[in-house]
């Protein structure tokens, strides 16, 4: 017999609910969801319909590059996110892992892990797709980190959005308006960085937006753990 | 009148619509709440009295 | 719903005073300071110009702590000043938005330019407009106060990228009053002598204004409540028990 008072610990470690919770996510989508494949077709509609709407020369297709892979990266991001949490809401799967004995951050992180990871596939391949359709040398390692942190910013701040907006009366419009005033400092931050490092200029012209763009990823991390508690509590 | 008075009213000009705007909206909806206020109570009344033994 | 005499005395006096300094302020504006002698008239919209923003900075001030409030207290009352505080925040960062258009046309000779002032301030006012959007959005009143709440505290980092982002970003050609920058923006000038003291009476009277229109909202969203909460009762048929 243990003596002194009993705390209401979690069974699981948070780390491995967090894992738990993305895997399923991953596993729904091999087992055919076909979010990120929505998410992947969108994205070439997109960029195709920018190359035909822009009809760029060589020129203009470097300075537009950096933001279409972001506008593009934003609306297949808010397609994924919508459809990913709108997924647990309806089935009302959300409400069982709230019962279930995991932390409410580890849920979060479970989500946001999940849906960094389909926005984060969309936008590599983007980035693949762009260089070929707009013949521009863009899968290199600093473009691929300010991918990296533009979508952690976008989708943290978007997967504690969704989880709100799918409580909502007309959802689908009401997730964009929502999330993208939220995560435009991100994009601009993200947009900057990218246009500053697709035309090879010095650091002195990314680097501050490279920093801001850390710096909101830290806040909007910070601030998404601090507000989901109040999001999901029943 | 000196250079740009015209751009100085309208940008006077606008802030008063806004403002007013704003403060005539508060008036407008204070007194439709308070004339639907009324009615319910009017009607609550007409109730009782039929209600009454 | 009954309010104290004392409180409503409080609120009338508020509101005459309002009303009698704006008047004043507007004196100043155009009577105690004189043309400035590059920008001319236009200069004289500065003064609603910062006032303005002064008070939907207050405003939305109000907004996220009230917001913050709410989500520890679970307290209607919270919520209600968190609404009134976005509402009038939204027609006072209009009213800067507007008064700066009028500005920019005859000193930047554009009504409207993409630089990371008006950017970032044309962003807070969509962030603001989404929360009403939210709230209407949302049918439970409980759930709606408390994503309200959330959200109010997601809109006010767009108020803080506005004020910062002339410091990030110093390629501004928005002219800076408060603080250092090494911006070189265009339309700039002194602030010294009778345009300061006209200011800062502005700035003072705007904040007064701001107080004045926010109770009067809170008082007004009380009695919605009240009336809704009556509409309730009656469609129920459910009175005095």
């Amino acid at each position: 017999m243990s003596a002194g008072p009993r705390k209401l610990r979690p069974l699981m470690p948070t780390w491995r609910a967090v894992l738990a919770i993305a895997w399923k996510d991953v596993r729904a989508e091999l087992r055919g969801r076909e979010l990120v494949s929505a998410m992947l077709l969108f994205t070439l509609i997109t960029v195709l319909v920018f190359s035909l709407a822009l009809e760029l020369d060589a020129n203009a297709r470097r300075d537009a590059a950096a933001g279409v892979l972001w506008v593009t990266v934003a609306f297949a991001g808010i397609l994924g996110l919508g459809r990913s949490l709108s997924a647990e809401y309806d089935r009302g799967s959300l409400d069982a892992l709230l019962l279930a004995p995991i932390a409410r951050s580890a849920l979060f992180f479970g989500k946001l892990v999940g849906n960094l990871l389909f926005v984060l596939i969309t936008a590599l391949l983007l980035l693949v797709l762009l260089s070929v359709l707009f013949n521009l040398a863009l899968v290199q390692p600093l473009l691929v980190l300010v991918v990296l942190l533009g979508c952690i910013g976008f989708t943290t701040s978007g997967t504690l959005i969704a989880s709100m907006s799918v409580h909502a009366r007309a959802r689908e419009a009401l997730l964009p308006v929502l999330l993208l005033p939220v995560a435009l400092p991100v994009l601009i931050a993200a947009v900057r960085a990218s246009g500053a490092i697709i035309n090879d200029l010095p650091s002195d012209d990314w680097l501050p937006w490279l920093e801001l763009l850390a710096a909101a990823d830290v806040l909007f991390l910070a601030a998404a753990v601090a507000l989901f508690d109040y999001v999901v509590e029943e | 009148m000196g250079d740009y008075a015209e751009y100085m009213i309208l940008g006077y000009a606008l802030m008063g619509a806004v403002l007013g705007g704003m403060v005539a909206r508060l008036v407008w909806r204070w007194r439709a709440l308070r004339r639907e206020l009324a009615r319910i109570e009017q009607i609550e009344a007409e109730e009782r009295g039929e209600n009454a033994p | 719903m009954t309010y104290s005499a004392r409180r409503t005395r409080w609120l009338r006096a508020l509101t005459a005073a309002a009303l009698v300094l704006f008047v004043l302020a507007l004196l100043m504006d155009f009577l105690y300071v004189g043309p400035e002698k590059e920008q001319g008239e236009a200069q004289r919209i500065f003064y609603v110009h910062l006032g303005s923003f002064l008070g939907a900075f207050i405003s939305f001030g109000v907004s996220v702590l009230t917001g913050v409030m709410y989500l520890l207290r679970r307290d209607a009352r919270w919520d209600v000043l968190s609404l009134s505080g976005v509402e009038m925040g939204l027609g006072f960062s209009g009213i800067t938005i507007l008064t700066g258009m009028a500005w920019a046309k005859p000193i930047w000779q554009t009504w409207w330019t993409w630089e990371p002032r008006l950017t970032s301030v044309a962003i807070m006012w969509l962030a603001y407009a989404a929360y009403m959007m939210l709230r209407a959005g949302i049918e439970d009143p409980e759930q709606r106060q408390r994503f309200a709440a959330v959200y109010s505290v997601l809109a006010f980092g767009s108020v803080v990228f506005t004020i910062i982002i002339v410091r990030v970003r110093p390629d501004t050609i928005h002219p800076v009053i408060a603080g250092p920058t090494q911006a070189d923006p265009t339309g700039s000038f002194e602030v010294t002598g009778r345009i300061r003291d006209t200011l800062l009476f502005n700035l003072f009277v705007f904040a007064v204004i701001t107080v004045a229109l926010l109770w009067h909202r809170v008082r007004l969203e009380n009695l919605a409540r009240l009336v809704e909460q009556r509409k309730l009762q009656a469609l129920t048929g459910h009175w005095g028990d």
